[in-house]
């Protein structure tokens, strides 16, 4: 996910849809759908497949996925909407029941910062989803640790 | 700005079969940034907070789960130093949830070691991030409120009097002149809530809640107020260098500043104790040198100005030894009065009666004191209130041109003797029925008679024990207790029962507040997260059903973002059909009594955005202009403002900036798993009692508690993480109550009420 992708979703007044694959540029989602999909059980052994790919635009989510014991990787993205100087992004990666909360990302964001990671170690099994509380325009995805 | 590489060594305290363990993330880092805490082989369900290098300060708060397991950010100190530093775990308590086991141990569970390196000349890869809000909060209340003014702690002479007369006044000093209309003031709250084991240690409502003295808001609010009644000067309650009330005068120094309104202090240790020439010195210089000079402070003639609480046993020796001590020191000092006060040799400044079990007492050439009623929170009534009496008392005072004029009290809650708004005398100012006879001296309209007060007190499981007790003034019981009867809702009002954050097959809590709804009438409304995990259909008729569900016919239901982890919250939709509004929209509104209530749809992505100009907000405002009303509420899942784990959430202002312009009053939301109550605020978060909206997180429905971020968000005036419970509201014509309902077994409450805008 590039920098410029994110640029390109800041300017897009809705959110759009990602399922391992980019949406256009100023694509409307579809009424009623879903921030994100995921693509099924993670497995972090031998994964080459991103788990989660998700973006939006202001507060939301992703929709749940499933993590298998093992060591991930979160990486996100986040930019100021256009026409905004800055955002505030905060998100927490929780299991369905909440019992769960783990924070991943919590900043001001006063220029466009791309794929920063967040090492998610020894995370236990469970259904999970991402809680996005921003104004930005962001990214989130989860990968299986290399 | 420290570049830190973080070597995390689990250590394990725990004999658990899975040792407790912390582990940071990411390894490296910057000092002021955050890092993530994740803890896994913990005690269930239970709370703790973490400390660096033993510090506390800063640091978040934790509460694990079911599992064990709990994930926090922690914001490396900036001035950590290169090194080696310490991550520790604390718990502090075990959480009463289902799933708990064993007892949580107590004191350190686990820590890591942290390597804190030199800085490097390298760029960090990521911008720096901004530091959390540093925003002072409103102080946490105690754990184990002190009940009222504590032993007076061991004072430190740090002050040698000197041969300096008085303080030093600003240039300018503005002060009032004889006579001059005085009240007394405690600062106590919130630890004097919660006394001799009752919380709240008080028979009536205040308007204000059940409020923290040091906060800037209930301050300014009380000088307001004061100034309202014609009220000169405060007399602070004060019991001795370093105690609580101590250290709240500089608060109510710097709040008061760019009034005319002026402070004094009340010595209490005087009440219980013969303090030392030496320790009255001490105490005197102490004041002198701390607060005297403040432009607020009281001042006579260029001397500042203490009052002296006394103890019935008190005599002329008490006037000697302040006149010794105050020999070097020339304040403005004015002793209680005791009998024979005038034939001592030493003679202070001025006299005063402090005795609110007696409607007026005239100290002769010296001040006026009168009471509204003394009604003590676990006595039987002294003298009981009558707005009548206190028109003519007020006017008496005014008549006798007495030097001090004052009033016993502002706010000594537990004694049953302010005069500051209550639910019982409130009015149209505002400020209730006995300033409003203060403001007109006495000659305006008496209202209605006072009705009787309500004692709702809630004794707690283990009493208090009272360390030293409320300065009790002129003992004169009176044998007939005063009779107990519950509010009675005016014709119209109406009941509004509120909650997020609720069903869960594995939970139990749905079914304690559940029970709450089923004992109070009136309209239910969900925050949002009705049923978890994913708000599926099953899940409503399963989890949600057999809890909530039995009360399905009463409630209006608003989603959250559970509900839609289900596409298009289908589950949701079809379980509440109709009163849920529309599938593809999910706001809607609807009147109660006299109120509008908006029930709108935080999802945004879901329903096309939030912000200024999406259909929502436009719905919204065009609502609220075809229907205006004297008050409105609206409730949705995610806050605008919390200090819970997900925060504030910026996005939703545009519908604030909609409901703010409207001059709505309330607003209702989930989303963290705690109970909050915000003072009233514009949409940017500033405080506005002219025209802001309250707010409330009401995530207690009974999923799940977690903990409070750490730091609280500003304005933040009541809160609790460990309570299931409902928000109930009584909705009036121009106002509105509010009260939080604990589940059984538990004693965290929130009450209060406020005028409509």
């Amino acid at each position: 996910m590039s920098l410029s992708h994110v640029a390109r979703r800041a300017a897009s007044a809705a959110a759009c849809l990602v399922l391992l694959a980019a949406c256009g540029s100023g694509a409307a989602p579809p009424a009623g759908s879903p921030d994100a999909a995921a693509s099924g059980a993670g497995s972090p052994a031998g994964a080459s497949t991103a788990i989660l790919q998700t973006s939006g635009e202001g507060p939301g989510g992703s929709e749940a996925f499933d993590l298998q014991p093992g060591d991930y990787v979160l990486t996100w993205s986040a930019a100021p909407a256009a026409g905004a100087d800055m955002c505030h992004h905060r998100a927490a990666l929780e299991t369905t029941d909440e019992e769960i909360v783990q924070p991943v990302v919590d900043q001001d964001v006063t220029a466009a910062i791309a794929d920063q990671q967040v090492p998610l170690d020894g995370q236990v099994a469970g259904t999970y989803y991402i809680d996005v509380n921003s104004d930005c325009a962001w990214t989130f995805r989860v990968d299986p640790r290399p | 700005m420290l570049a830190l590489v973080l070597l995390v060594t689990p250590l394990t305290v725990s004999a658990a079969a899975t040792p407790a363990s912390l582990a940071v993330s990411p390894s490296a880092a910057r000092s002021g940034t955050q890092v993530r805490i994740n803890a896994a082989g913990f005690p269930p369900n239970a709370s703790g907070q973490l400390t660096f290098d033993g510090s506390a300060s800063g640091m978040p708060k934790y509460r694990t789960s079911k599992s064990g397991t709990f994930s926090v950010m922690l914001t490396i100190p900036a001035a950590a130093t290169a090194g080696t530093h310490t991550v520790a775990a604390q718990n502090t308590q075990k959480n009463g949830g289902k799933g708990g086991g064993a007892a949580a141990a107590t004191g350190i569970v686990a820590s890591a070691a942290v390597e804190v390196l030199a800085p490097t000349p390298t760029p960090a890869p990521t911008p720096t991030p901004t530091a959390p809000p540093t925003a002072t909060p409103t102080a946490p209340p105690a754990a184990t409120p002190t009940p009222t003014p504590a032993a007076t702690p061991t004072p430190t002479p740090t002050a040698t009097p000197t041969a300096t007369p008085g303080s030093t006044p600003p240039a300018g000093d503005l002060q009032p002149s004889f006579p001059m209309r005085g009240a007394f003031y405690y600062p106590w709250f919130p630890e004097a809530w919660n006394q001799q084991g009752m919380n709240p240690f008080t028979k009536y409502h205040p308007t204000m809640g059940y409020y923290d003295s040091g906060s800037a808001y209930v301050i300014k609010q009380h000088v307001a107020a004061m100034q309202y009644g014609g009220i000169d000067m405060g007399i602070a309650s004060w019991w001795g260098q370093g105690s609580r009330t101590d250290g709240r005068i500089p608060a109510i120094l710097a709040n008061t500043a760019g009034t005319s309104f002026r402070w004094t202090l009340y010595y209490e240790p005087e009440g219980s104790s013969d303090p030392s020439v030496a320790q009255l010195t001490s105490d005197l210089a102490y004041i002198r040198d701390r607060y005297a000079s403040d432009p607020a402070f009281l001042r006579i003639n260029g001397k500042f100005v203490v009052f002296v609480y006394a103890d019935p046993a008190d005599a002329c020796g008490m006037a000697d030894r302040w006149a010794q001590a105050n020999a070097g020191i020339d304040a403005y000092v004015v002793l209680k009065v005791f009998t024979g006060f005038r034939n001592c040799a030493s003679q202070p400044a001025g006299w005063h009666q402090y005795g609110p079990a007696v409607a007026a007492s005239n100290q002769s050439g010296y001040s006026y004191t009168i009471s509204p009623g003394f009604d003590k929170a676990n006595e039987a009534t002294r003298l009981g209130r009558d707005l009548t009496r206190w028109n003519q008392n007020i006017r008496d005072m005014v008549a006798s041109n007495a030097p001090f004029q004052l009033v016993t009290t502002i706010n000594e809650w537990g004694e049953g003797t302010s005069i500051e708004s209550a639910t019982e005398w409130n009015s149209d100012s505002g400020y209730g029925a006995y300033l409003d006879a203060l403001h007109a001296n006495g000659t305006g309209p008496v209202p209605a008679p006072t009705p009787t007060p309500t004692p709702t007190p809630t004794p707690t499981a283990k009493p208090t024990p009272t360390a030293t007790p409320t300065p009790t003034p002129t003992p004169t019981p009176t044998p007939t207790a005063t009779a107990s009867t519950p509010p009675t809702p005016a014709p119209g009002d109406q009941v509004l029962l509120a909650a997020g954050d609720i069903a869960g097959c594995s939970s139990s809590g749905d079914e304690a507040t559940a029970k709450l709804l089923a004992a109070n009438s009136g309209t239910i409304i969900t925050a949002g997260d009705n049923a978890y995990d994913s708000g599926t259909a099953t899940e409503f008729a399963n989890c949600f059903g057999p809890s909530w569900g039995a009360h399905k016919s009463r409630i209006k239901p608003a989603p959250g973002n559970h509900e839609y982890l289900t596409t298009g919250a289908s589950g949701y939709y079809g379980y509440y059909g109709s009163a849920a509004g529309d599938p593809s929209k999910g706001w809607y509104a609807f009147d109660l009594g006299a109120w509008r209530i908006y029930a709108l749809n935080s999802n945004c992505s879901q329903v096309g955005g939030c912000g200024a100009g999406s259909p929502q907000e436009t719905w919204l405002r065009a609502d609220l202009a075809a229907n205006p009303r004297a008050c409105v509420a609206a409730y949705w899942h995610h806050p605008r403002f919390s200090s819970g784990q997900h925060g504030s959430y910026v996005a939703y202002k545009p519908l604030w900036e909609a409901l703010y312009a409207a001059g709505a009053d309330v607003v209702i939301n989930g989303h963290d798993h705690d109970y909050e109550r915000f003072l009233p605020q514009d949409p940017s978060g500033q405080l506005d009692d002219a025209h802001g909206l309250t707010e409330f997180v009401v995530g207690t429905g009974g999923k799940n508690h977690y903990a409070f971020s750490g730091t609280f968000a500003p304005n933040s005036a009541a809160h609790d993480d460990a309570t299931f419970g409902i928000l109930k509201m009584t909705l009036h014509a121009n106002s509105f109550d509010w009260q939080f309902l604990p589940e059984a077994g538990k004693t965290f409450t929130d009450s209060g009420s406020r005028a409509c805008h």
